[in-house]
């Protein structure tokens, strides 16, 4: 059924593809939304996608969001143009922005690892730059605490370090 | 194909690893040490995520891989990530990574140092300058970009640099608005076109009025056939009308270094002093070296520039 699903094709002409997430829930892309994933692009190319795109190590949750975002996009890269699927550039920024503002911390590092792994590289960009975006203007306590990280420096080992680099906290 | 499949076992493998690696997993509702700050993190957890429910562990941020966490890192500034260094032991070291050095005043002295820097008072701006290089150099120093990877760009903006003195190539410098240069000094080491010296340092600094530039320039020993050393193949004839004094060390006397001296002599065309020391590293009397250049040179010496020592 996976094989005939995949060689079945849609009125644009655009081969489909399915994808199947760790837990085994099966996605059905074009091509044109798929290959934005180096990974996935790499083996249209080589012809592997046959029997549905097997992905190991993304949760079936993580792919809807990976799909949704690939969807949303296919309009930037397809040239064989979908253009129901084209959005405006303000629609894909808002689209962007509450795809990523809402997660919390694991599902945003899921969604990181997932993008690494499919090698897409807009969504690893913009899921980093959310990152960083929490990153930035925080205290190293209330970093701390954004992350769950432990302090394992004794307050003299702190001190010394913010000595050595004291340019960055003097201000 | 092979490589499509080896290419995604090997990405496999690495988060595995990492996965297995990680020293700070949070194992959804199993939290032995309940720390303050997992508290917070657990509660809001339960409270808005299924998604967790397939899979109970809690990825870190300290847990992904290296390179994801650098990326994230490369979009703080450097201030930023140097803050970093006091949250925990595994990202005290994380800013010497960081891509970019920017050093503008507030970057190297703090946000008050504005004032100082720019203030009428010369000892007060003398010493935020000093304050300024000591500050770049410290983090040069240990920043690992400086010892391992090749550094790609350098842009200085200071319109109020009259000095400037730099050690090694300057393809990669950029000096923006940096007008006022007057005197500088360069110093680079295996040099292997004379164009560069001639032509493109210079017009990287196209306002200095002194230019010193010290260059190690690799001479063949012996000439194989009647073909110039290697290193000499593109000397070109072509007038240049700046060069007031050269100065040889280690004049050896082969004909790498001769073609270079006679080079010089034809093109310079305000060449005031030429200076040749045959006391090399490893030629203590220099003898050869003299030797060498009182017969080649001196006949070329049409305007008795030229200094034996």
């Amino acid at each position: 059924m996976a094989a005939a699903a995949a060689e079945a094709t849609i009125d644009g002409g655009g081969k489909m593809i399915i994808l199947i997430s760790a837990d085994g829930k099966r996605f059905e892309v074009t091509e044109a939304v798929a290959s934005q994933s180096q990974l996935i692009s790499n083996m249209i190319e080589d012809d592997c996608t046959e029997n549905g795109v097997r992905l190991p190590n993304v949760d079936g949750d993580i792919l809807t969001m990976v799909v949704d975002y690939c969807n949303m996009h296919a309009g930037d890269a397809a040239a064989d143009g979908d253009t129901t699927k084209a959005s405006s550039t303000e629609e894909l920024k808002k689209f962007d922005a509450e795809l990523v503002q809402a997660l919390e911390n694991p599902v945003l590092f899921k969604l990181i690892l997932a993008a690494n792994f499919l090698n897409i590289k807009s969504l690893l960009d913009m899921t980093c730059q959310r990152v960083a975006d929490m990153m930035s203007g925080k205290t190293p306590e209330q970093m701390r605490e954004t992350f769950s990280i432990e302090n394992d420096f004794t307050p003299e080992e702190e001190a010394a370090i913010r000595q050595e680099n004291a340019w960055a906290f003097d201000d | 194909m092979e490589d499509n499949v080896l290419v995604s076992s090997k990405i496999h493998g690495r988060s595995k690893s990492t996965t297995a690696k990680r020293n700070c997993i949070i194992c959804g509702q199993r939290i032995s040490k309940r720390r303050r700050t997992q508290h917070n993190f657990q509660k809001i957890s339960r409270g808005q995520l299924n998604l967790q429910r397939t899979r109970p562990c809690l990825l870190n941020f300290q847990s992904l891989p290296k390179d994801i966490v650098l990326r994230v890192m490369s979009k703080l500034t450097l201030k930023e990530v140097t803050q970093l260094s006091v949250v925990s032991t595994n990202w005290r070291q994380a800013w010497t990574f960081h891509p970019n050095l920017y050093f503008g005043i507030k970057t190297a002295l703090g946000n008050n140092a504005k004032r100082k820097g720019t203030s009428s008072d010369l000892n007060c701006r003398i010493s935020s300058g000093n304050k300024f290089i000591k500050r770049v150099d410290a983090i040069l120093e240990k920043h690992c970009g400086t010892m391992g990877c090749h550094l790609q760009r350098m842009e200085l903006h200071a319109p109020n640099l009259t000095t400037f003195e730099y050690d090694g190539s300057l393809a990669l410098v950029t000096l923006n608005e940096c007008s006022n240069i007057k005197a500088s000094t360069i110093r680079l080491f295996d040099e292997k076109t004379l164009q560069n010296i001639l032509t493109g340092i210079p017009s990287v600094l196209p306002h200095v009025e002194t230019l010193y530039v010290e260059v190690h320039v690799k001479t063949q020993m012996y000439c194989s056939l009647n073909r110039c050393p290697l290193d000499l193949d593109d000397i070109v004839d072509q007038p240049h009308y700046h060069l007031k004094m050269v100065c040889i060390f280690g004049f050896c006397g082969n004909t790498g270094q001769v073609e270079l001296a006679k080079c010089i002599l034809r093109n310079a065309l305000i060449l005031e002093q030429m200076i040749i020391d045959p006391k090399g590293r490893y030629r203590l009397d220099g003898y050869f070296g003299r030797q060498e250049a009182d017969e080649k040179l001196v006949p070329e010496d049409i305007d008795g520039v030229l200094t034996i020592l």
